[in-house]
């Protein structure tokens, strides 16, 4: 196990920001809420960005392949993991998503090698 | 100019990209994605994504098929590819806004990660400057930008996402770049990629398969069956095989049901070219693309003849000529409906070729070193045209799909009445129906009273109607199928290939009543408990008039309506109630 150092944490801040901007932008530009807006980009931020980008540290990519690659792979794993929990019997609630997401996350840290 | 402002630049342009989206006219929630009313109305796979991504997002559960798309049958098992679906529902599942905007969000998030995802590969195999090009003509096509928007199709998209990506995993490993425990963790990844595609539309990995086999095979014996060709195999099967067992039983009653050997067989009809179907865009590039392209097939003969690729890059370039002969291999008779789409799937590997001509003029102008210091200025005046020549187009184009909308405010108004106020197992019976089936928004069983392009059941009721002639029953057609084999769905699973399975229908009101019929069916207007009509801007209006006030006389009831719809009511105390309905 190795925990992501500040370096490796930076991409995922700016991206944050980034992604915070944009929902700031898309609230002046359209009728949409901010709490709409915002939702939507802490999703993409949670669902999309952050499963991938942990399991890509355990990759000598740079960070915009982290966050490229990643999110493409997080857009993969996590639906295959939820329909797999889904055949067993358990119901895709939020609470079971935001699960494996971190439950995900927490894997790819546990695996990284030191 | 440094390669981070570069990076910038691209960044900004990534930026009109997705913005540009945000701010079109949609014509239905008018940009404001808060709305519970789908933003674009255009194609029918886009209608069967969302209803599928509801129903998953409402039940919280993917298994199933929602009943309104099965004529009523209650947890009938699903064998639609749903992966799709469930990463609509679940990423929605975070957020405050409903299932209706966000399929069309991930669509266009898919697109452009498509894009990305060939970037970042083409700036690692290649360099900045062809990845910035080739990714800037990618994301701005004169036309036609988001096919899968226009025409469905979306399943595709995300299906080919995971081509780069095994693409680059695979190199990556057999080119020994990773590490035992790396090349561990993406084979694993891989089977998850080939899974997802498997789940989602898997026409593409079919297509693929034999690309990759042959990387496999190729590298298997250049490092003589080193330990990551098994790595690779093992564990990549190991996470792909327990999903296609599961999913491939189930497809075979439906998708599949022919086999594999004759549904690849559908595929080839060798002797004369395949035809585009008609409502397609022509997927090619414009004549300006084709010059440069042109030129990049010189720049690539170039290289070639100077034995300037690496090994990784001659397997990129074989990836980019493996799509384009897919693409263009309906001229040898393969079915143009599954491989042309390649070519809109794949243009962020096909931009490469005009972005190597304009690398090829790039490197022509630059050989002076001179002038070398402006080379960055160059490629930034390159990506400003690109944009500038490109996106006005592109919008404008989207802006035609968005006004190109089949329904209106009013005609959704009455769909999400019968959503918001009518008992879950009701049925209703939409007489002038909606094209390309917009009623499964209202989440009800339903029959359509005019499904194009068969115009049987239009012209038995029309002309009854027209002619004041009110028959105790309609002719329609049932909404959506879904079948797993003739006219039944899977209801149990008691083996791997062994289920259980429901009919349509199969309740003694209901056979009382009508023979159901695939193609058309005459049904009492009594067993319906809902029937809806457009009453004001159909070539039909004296018609539909005729109809509500025969129903009112006749003791139905009318329950909603607004300046174009109606919605009446059936009164079932007269006729006998519904008991025995599944």
């Amino acid at each position: 196990m190795k925990l992501p150092d500040k370096r490796e944490m930076k991409p995922l801040g700016i991206s944050f920001l980034v992604l915070f901007l944009l929902a700031v932008i898309g609230t002046i530009f359209t009728s949409t809420s901010f709490i709409g807006m915002l939702s939507l980009s802490f999703a993409v931020f949670f669902y999309f960005l952050m499963p991938g980008y942990f399991a890509m540290l355990n990759f000598d990519f740079d960070a915009l392949e982290r966050i490229i690659l990643g999110m493409a792979a997080s857009s993969a794993i996590i639906p295959v993991f939820l329909y797999a929990i889904n055949i067993i019997g358990f119901k895709i609630t939020t609470t079971m998503i935001i699960s494996s997401i971190l439950l995900f996350i927490s894997l790819s840290v546990l695996i990284r090698e030191k | 100019m440094s390669i981070s402002k570069e990076s910038f630049f691209i960044a900004i342009v990534i930026f009109f990209a997705v913005s540009g989206l945000v701010v079109r006219n949609f014509p239905f929630n008018q940009g404001n994605i808060d709305k519970d009313m789908p933003p674009i109305i255009t194609s029918f796979d886009l209608f069967a994504g969302t209803s599928y991504a509801k129903y998953i997002y409402d039940s919280e559960d993917a298994r199933y098929n929602p009943p309104y798309r099965v004529m009523g049958v209650e947890k009938s098992l699903t064998i639609q590819p749903v992966f799709y679906f469930l990463l609509i529902a679940s990423f929605t599942k975070l957020t405050s806004i409903p299932v209706y905007q966000t399929t069309p969000f991930i669509t266009h998030f898919i697109s452009v990660l498509l894009v990305m995802s060939v970037f970042v590969i083409v700036r690692r195999l290649f360099n900045l400057k062809l990845a910035l090009v080739s990714s800037a003509i990618a994301l701005f096509p004169e036309s036609k930008w988001l096919f899968q928007l226009f025409i469905g199709f979306q399943y595709d998209q995300y299906s080919f996402l995971f081509v780069p990506l095994i693409f680059f995993l695979l190199i990556n490993i057999f080119c020994k770049e990773f590490t035992t425990r790396q090349v561990i963790i993406s084979s694993v990844m891989i089977g998850f990629f080939g899974i997802s595609q498997w789940l989602s539309h898997f026409v593409e990995l079919f297509l693929y398969l034999p690309f990759f086999a042959l990387i496999i095979i190729y590298f298997a014996f250049r490092n003589k069956f080193s330990k990551e060709y098994f790595i690779v195999c093992f564990f990549a099967l190991l996470v792909f095989l327990p999903f296609f067992l599961y999913f491939y039983p189930m497809t075979k009653e439906g998708h599949l049901s022919a086999g594999f050997s004759e549904n690849i067989k559908e595929l080839f009809h060798f002797g004369k070219p395949s035809p585009y179907p008609s409502y397609w865009p022509e997927p090619r590039f414009n004549s300006i693309l084709n010059i440069l392209s042109v030129l990049g097939i010189v720049y690539l003969a170039f290289k070639t003849a100077k034995s300037e690729w690496s090994i990784k890059q001659k397997l990129f370039l074989l990836l980019m000529i493996y799509i384009m002969m897919i693409g263009f291999s309906n001229y040898i008779g393969v079915d143009a409906n599954r491989v042309s789409r390649q070519l809109f799937n794949g243009l962020s590997f096909l931009a490469l070729l005009p972005a190597m001509g304009i690398l090829l003029v790039y490197s022509v102008i630059f050989s002076n070193q001179k002038i070398k210091k402006f080379s960055s200025i160059f490629i930034i005046l390159v990506l400003t045209v690109i944009f500038f020549y490109s996106a006005p187009k592109t919008y404008a184009s989207l802006a035609n799909i968005d006004i190109n909308s089949f329904v209106d405010d009013a005609k959704w108004e009455s769909i999400k009445w019968i959503r918001d106020n009518t008992a879950q197992n009701s049925t209703v019976f939409y007489l002038n129906g909606f094209f390309h089936e917009f009623s499964m928004f209202g989440e009800r069983p339903f029959m359509e009273g005019i499904v194009l392009p068969t115009p049987e059941s239009a012209q038995y009721n029309f002309q009854n109607l027209c002619s004041k002639k009110f028959s105790e029953k309609f002719a329609g057609h049932w909404g959506n199928g879904e079948f797993a084999g003739k006219r039944r769905y899977l209801k149990n699973r008691n083996g791997i290939f062994n289920f259980s399975y429901i009919y349509p229908f199969d309740y003694a009101e209901a056979k009382k009543s009508f023979d159901y019929n695939e193609t058309m069916s005459l049904v009492p207007l009594r067993f319906f408990d809902y029937a809806v009509v457009q009453y004001k801007g159909s070539q039909f209006d004296n018609c539909i008039a005729f109809f509500l006030n025969e129903s009112l006389n006749l003791g139905h009831v009318l329950v909603w309506n607004n300046q174009e719809m109606a919605i009446i009511k059936i009164n079932k105390s007269s006729t006998g109630s519904k008991e025995g309905k599944q």
